[in-house]
């Protein structure tokens, strides 16, 4: 069973943010980069699936500059057989739409594999878009969320997280599959000095987005930019006296002045 | 965490071992910071369990299963020679790693400095057979490294022991004596040393490894030590009544071995260095997040000028600590002769520490001496560490009789 496992860099959630960097992701000091975490639980079901199954590999993808060199490393010292690292230097990529349209590529590129995975999300954006987008792109069955996988024949079956539970369903491989930060996945491996020795010699083959023969679409949406929300100066107003009605009218006002909209309320 | 890789960042590591650096930091401070010190307070309640009907010992719970993980992701086995099944990495990278660990619990970093001491001395000093024996069976954590040196009456002027050492036919036969020891009862090797020749004095000890499977009942755990702090290590007496140790086990030449554990403790006290500037990292941490929550006359106390000012002293001592023992450490990665250095270490940082948990809980007041709060435990774990593996006033001997002799050359 071969699995490629997409992985993302995102800021490391100790570094300083900066209002002023649109594209979260883009640092210079690789201090600042970390391995998006809910991408973890993906190659940590990447790596229990080919183990379970005895045979096959799992191939860590990633879309980045040179600064996410470390987050490729990291996926090969959790135990990834192979990896790969996309180039997005000569691109403009600003959008999750091209993102998937440049991941799809990849994978048809590869060519050879049974699952796509992907994290339930990512750490900065969180959009949760990439595993529906890029099974649309490829024309294949796609469960999200998930967390528990068991095969069967040719198919495999997943419980995906619904609200208030889970539900089962089954797939024709290949297939996408997001993985839920909870269940059989929970607890992603660390990585070890073993594997980290393997990871520093290993030589990260770099794919051009112009070897991946893709159109990269304009962006459909643009972020011009990324403002820290305002801080809050305002005091709570504690009503306190009177008898019920009177406080109810007398808090009701307070809304008004502060322009909330409190619909037929006179 | 960032401030550790900054100074690495001043070596002359190449670039290969500056990522491998990085990496196996970032992966120790994932496994302290999300999951060590989650159990640290657990651990100093419930303390080490000994039971003295089968005289056994065992850690609090949940503390084994964490040292599988550091078993599984290969770290004892950092400063192992790739020979014996290790990775031979800088002992820089191994005192930085037993920092981070401190910083978690300073309990559950006891493992890595007698660790590191075992393998040390049986790398130096254990005969051919031993090294391929035991240096992979400390690299993989399957044997807990323990050091049996204190006696009752043997304390600082460790050459008063009295235990001896019978040779008789292939083996040695000990009897005697030892206290203080971190592991006693769990360890799967006990490095010691005992009278071979009593006419003597310093000159007639040896040194040995004990290994409890050939050594069985002669040696036994009497009792665990109720401590003031580090109640989740294990710090044990044993007796020994005629223990086993084959020749194969003897450290070193016979009455050479006063000289070489002497040696052996300088390296073992740069890693007591990096424990102080663990334990008083996290001081400073919890003080500086305590310090911009508690608000008192109006503002968050930090930014009253006494509370800000402490905050000050406590940041720059830290980093004096740290500076002090990578730089050690680095000096012993090289090859250096750090007998001075690593008394200075050792001394500094491990006073600087008392400084540091003692500012934190002034810091916390009422809260600080309270056992909700982790400074209170960090301040009565600290304390331990001006003491064990020599005394701050054997450290200022050391480094005071080095300073003279430095002045005759």
């Amino acid at each position: 069973m071969n699995v490629i496992v997409f992985v993302k860099a995102t800021i490391d959630r100790n570094a300083p943010l900066d209002p002023d960097e649109i594209h979260p992701g883009d640092r210079d000091d690789k201090a600042d980069v970390m391995t998006n975490n809910y991408d973890k639980h993906a190659i940590e079901a990447a790596l229990r699936i080919v183990e379970e199954k005895g045979e096959g590999k799992v191939t860590a993808v990633c879309l980045g500059s040179e600064m996410a060199d470390k987050v490729i490393k990291e996926a090969i010292a959790m135990g990834c057989h192979e990896a790969i690292r996309i180039d997005n230097a000569n691109e403009k990529i600003t959008h999750f739409f091209q993102v998937a349209k440049i991941l799809a590529a990849a994978a048809k590129k590869i060519s050879n594999f049974d699952l796509l995975l992907f994290g339930m999300q990512s750490y900065d954006f969180g959009t949760a878009t990439m595993a529906p987008m890029v099974s649309e792109f490829l024309d294949l069955p796609v469960a999200c969320w998930v967390e528990k996988i068991t095969f069967d024949g040719g198919k495999v079956k997943v419980d995906k997280v619904i609200e208030g539970g889970t539900r089962t369903v089954e797939l024709e491989i290949p297939a996408v599959l997001s993985i839920a930060s909870s269940g059989d996945y929970e607890e992603p491996r660390y990585t070890s000095v073993r594997r980290i020795m393997l990871a520093s010699k290993t030589v990260v083959p770099i794919w051009q987005v112009s070897e991946l023969e893709v159109e990269v679409p304009e962006p459909s949406v643009e972020f011009e930019d990324i403002e820290v929300p305002p801080a809050r100066t305002e005091k709570c107003a504690i009503i306190k006296d009177g008898d019920i009605p009177d406080m109810v009218s007398a808090l009701m006002t307070k809304l008004r002045e502060k322009g909330l909209n409190i619909g037929a309320y006179k | 965490m960032k401030q550790i890789k900054k100074i690495l960042k001043t070596f002359n590591f190449d670039k290969e071992s500056q990522e491998q650096n990085d990496m196996i930091l970032d992966m120790v401070y994932d496994l302290a910071m999300n999951e060590i010190i989650e159990k640290e307070q657990d651990w100093d309640s419930e303390g080490a369990h000994f039971d003295s009907t089968t005289k056994t010992v065992s850690f609090p719970s949940g503390m084994m299963e964490l040292f599988q993980k550091c078993q599984q992701n290969d770290l004892f086995s950092i400063i192992v020679p790739e020979k014996y099944n290790g990775f031979g990495l800088s002992y820089t990278l191994w005192t930085a790693i037993i920092e981070l660990m401190s910083r978690a619990s300073l309990a559950f970093s006891m493992f890595f400095p007698s660790q590191g001491l075992n393998i040390e001395i049986i790398k130096n000093f254990g005969t051919d057979v031993a090294r391929e024996k035991y240096l992979p069976l400390l690299g993989s954590g399957d044997a807990i490294g323990s050091m049996a040196f204190s006696e009752p009456n043997a304390g600082s002027d460790i050459s008063a022991v009295t235990t001896k050492a019978e040779k008789e036919g292939d083996s040695y036969y000990l009897t005697g004596n030892k206290i203080w020891l971190s592991h006693g009862g769990v360890a799967g090797t006990y490095i010691t040393f005992a009278v071979t020749d009593k006419e003597k004095g310093p000159k007639g000890l040896s040194a040995f490894i004990i290994d409890p499977k050939i050594a069985k009942d002669g040696l036994e755990v009497v009792r665990i030590e109720e401590k003031m702090g580090l109640h989740g290590s294990i710090t044990a007496q044993i007796a020994l009544d005629r223990a086993e140790v084959p020749k194969e086990n003897l450290l070193g030449q016979e009455n050479d071995g006063f000289r070489l554990i002497l040696g052996s403790l300088a390296s073992s006290r740069i890693g007591i260095a990096a424990q102080a500037a663990g334990i008083a990292e996290t001081a400073l941490q919890e003080s500086i997040n305590y310090s911009l929550q508690r608000v008192q006359f109006g503002k968050p106390i930090g930014y009253h000028q006494a509370i800000n000012f402490t905050l000050a002293d406590m940041a720059t001592s830290v980093h004096q600590a740290r500076l002090i023992y990578l730089n050690t450490a680095h000096m012993k990665h090289l090859g250096e002769d750090t007998r001075n250095e690593s008394s200075m270490a050792k001394y500094y940082a491990t006073e600087i520490a008392q400084k540091v948990t003692y500012d934190a809980v002034q810091i916390h007041g009422g809260y600080g001496y309270s056992r909700e709060y982790r400074v209170e435990r960090l301040f009565r774990d600290a304390r331990v560490l001006t003491i064990y593996e020599g005394t701050s006033e054997m450290q200022k001997t050391i480094i005071g009789r080095g300073a003279l002799e430095r002045a005759q050359k």
